[in-house]
């Protein structure tokens, strides 16, 4: 086995410059296409010398690093924060917990806010559960009576 | 353009099918492939789909030391891969049959 050569200065350079070129990419496509053309590029100077000349050849070969990016899967888009508790979500979910009838107001009011963008929105999920939870099955209840009433 | 498109679905399984006879490793699967081919935009564009097939499991590496120089990167096709191969192949088939006769007629 031979130690990996030192690559003249232009792939040293190409391969810092396909680095770069694939930072949007997946991370391990990212990881494993560099390693993988560096291994390319040692195997085919080791092949054809390491002057310039060659290394110019092995690069043309391998291709400019924007059709090599253009080839990778983009890296999948970060999870959208949750947002910061704010004090209308906390006093919505309380809301809907301690004064119960007023359950509708709350998850309308908690619908808006989610719609908009504010707040943090595991709490205004969980507030919208419960107060559709209690909204409907109040109007359940209602209707159930009103029929037995009639019955 | 229009060889950009046909490629794409494509190359991935010539690269499979390179690979059924015995492993290699990149420079050696270019050869495969064909230096000059129009298969591969530049030889550089395999590696991003070598990765994809690694991930998929289609493909599996061992790096192997080499007497003539840096240790190689060999690609070895799986049996995941032979299934994913032989499906290309019976589909590609009857496209190409298709596509020829439309072409002709």
């Amino acid at each position: 086995m031979t130690a990996t050569p030192a690559f003249p200065p232009l792939v040293d350079a190409y391969l810092a410059d396909l680095d770069r070129a694939l930072a949007s990419a997946d991370p391990r496509e990212r990881a494993e296409t560099v390693a993988a053309v560096r291994e390319h590029a040692a195997e085919s100077l080791a092949r054809h010398g390491t002057d310039n000349e060659s290394a110019r050849r092995v690069l043309d070969e391998l291709g400019p690093v924007e059709t090599i990016a253009a080839e990778v899967t983009p890296a999948p888009a970060p999870a959208a924060p949750a947002g910061t508790i704010e004090a209308r979500d906390v006093v919505l979910a309380v809301l809907t917990v301690v004064l119960w009838p007023l359950a509708p107001v709350a998850l309308v009011w908690t619908i808006v806010r989610l719609r908009s963008g504010v707040g943090n929105r595991v709490l205004q999920w969980f507030t919208i559960a419960l107060s559709g939870i209690i909204t409907f099955g109040g109007i359940a209840l209602l209707v159930m009576h009103a029929v037995n009433l009639l019955g | 353009m229009v060889l950009t498109q046909v490629r794409k679905g494509v190359v991935e399984y010539c690269v499979l099918a390179c690979l059924r006879s015995a492993p290699a490793y990149g420079l050696e699967l270019v050869e495969r492939l064909g230096t000059n081919s129009s298969l591969l935009t530049s030889e550089g564009t395999l590696y991003p789909l070598l990765s994809r097939l690694r991930q998929q499991a289609w493909v599996t590496t061992t790096q192997v030391p080499s007497a003539a120089g840096p240790p190689r990167r060999y690609y070895e096709i799986t049996d995941e891969g032979q299934v994913a191969l032989e499906t290309f192949t019976a589909t590609w088939s009857r496209f190409t049959t298709d596509v020829r006769t439309t072409l002709e007629s």
